[in-house]
């Protein structure tokens, strides 16, 4: 449910933002939207892991975007003391702040910081622990299936380019923290989606984004020559 | 300019690429997740309590009582805790050439239970909370509760012993 609630909104973002950029497309051209091409390939070397991220952004300022992570995805646990698996969908909301000035009209490539408040609805399922103890053997038990929101913040910076017409690729690492650790705290997710492993707090996680530009761009302007 | 913040770029993102793969084996658990009791033997010297040496005693403990372990001149011993019961009942034998039943000392220990999570890889331990301690008064004066949190630190001293003198 709350998956297609977040692609409804990102969908509409992207559909109100072009269209409210149509009467000043000469100055706020473009809007990105991609996916992350890292958590995309996770399953490669963490077959635990699941997760599709997406990023939609908008220039607001000449220096500042609006940014709109969403996604979801899912994680077990399979070890020799805990076994559970959990899903959840996320959405992070914030802007973005760009460094450099640009070398010519259309320069799109430019490191930025910027901060994101996330949220995520997480479905963890029923687990099942085993404490193997010398003495007293193997105890094993159960904890029931739980519901539950997490809250975040996150500071992300990084750096993007476009490395082909309207085709934009780049990186870009976070720090983020919960701000209800307490929810998690009874047996968080082993990857949660959008926020990193769950377990860890503060967390740190990384996105390699593929973008396209939507809209039109304006004319480069050739820097002309001093005489 | 183009060139060169795309070899910045590539670097980076190898380099993130690197360390998100080098952060996600988390599989392997290096903490233990067993909890002992730990006691302390002493004695009362008129002002303050002592740490005091058993020279050969022993203790029977486990699920059915029947585990032994024996020291010599110790000060301090330690028993694992029951993850799924909610006391803890061993005997001590001052002496271990003594081995009439009357001369034992029966330790039965209460206390309250709450799981507590470790990490994905470790899964949970028990924590303990101590209540209560019953005991015959053979060989022990008195019994404190000295740290009633029993965890997976083995600093803290959890029960005091003093030994009648």
């Amino acid at each position: 449910m709350f998956r297609c609630i977040a692609i409804m909104a990102l969908l509409m973002c992207a559909y109100t933002m072009q269209a409210a950029s149509d009467s000043v497309r000469e100055k706020q051209p473009m809007i990105r939207v991609g996916v992350d091409i890292s958590k995309l390939a996770l399953p490669l070397w963490n077959a635990d892991y699941r997760a599709f991220v997406f990023q939609l952004d908008k220039a607001i300022k000449p220096d500042v975007c609006l940014a709109l992570d969403a996604g979801w995805g899912q994680s077990t646990a399979q070890t020799d003391a805990l076994q559970y698996s959990s899903n959840n969908t996320f959405m992070a909301v914030g802007v973005d702040k760009t460094f450099f000035e640009r070398l010519f009209a259309g320069d799109r490539d430019n490191a930025s910081i910027g901060v994101r408040y996330g949220l995520a609805p997480i479905r963890r399922s029923a687990a099942t622990y085993t404490i193997n103890d010398p003495v007293w053997g193997a105890v094993q038990g159960q904890i029931p299936e739980k519901r539950f929101m997490a809250h975040w913040f996150e500071l992300c910076g990084g750096f993007r380019m476009e490395i082909a017409h309207h085709i934009f690729m780049g990186w870009t690492v976070r720090a983020k923290t919960l701000i209800n650790p307490n929810t998690v705290r009874e047996l968080p997710p082993a990857y949660l989606v959008g926020f990193g492993r769950g377990e860890k707090n503060p967390a740190f996680d990384y996105n390699l984004y593929l973008m396209v530009g939507l809209g039109k761009r304006v004319k480069k302007i050739a820097p002309t020559a001093k005489k | 300019m183009f060139r060169r913040r795309g070899a910045a770029l590539w670097l980076a993102s190898i380099t993130t690429l690197v360390i998100a793969l080098s952060c996600n084996n988390n599989k392997v658990c290096l903490i233990p997740n067993t909890t002992s009791l730990h006691v302390q033997l002493s004695r009362w010297n008129g002002t303050a309590f002592v740490d005091t040496l058993m020279a050969q005693g022993r203790v029977f403990h486990g699920p059915q009582g029947n585990i032994m372990s024996t020291w010599q001149n110790t000060t301090r011993f330690t028993l694992p805790m029951p993850p799924e019961f909610d006391s803890l009942r061993f005997l001590i034998q001052a002496d271990t050439l003594d081995i009439i039943p009357e001369h034992q000392e029966v330790v039965t220990v209460y206390f309250n239970r709450n799981l507590r999570f470790v990490s994905g890889s470790c899964g949970y331990f028990t924590e303990y909370t101590l209540n209560k301690v019953q005991y015959t008064g053979y060989i022990l004066d008195t019994v404190y509760i000295a740290t009633p949190k029993v965890t997976t630190d083995v600093n803290p001293t959890h029960l005091r012993f003093v030994l009648k003198s």
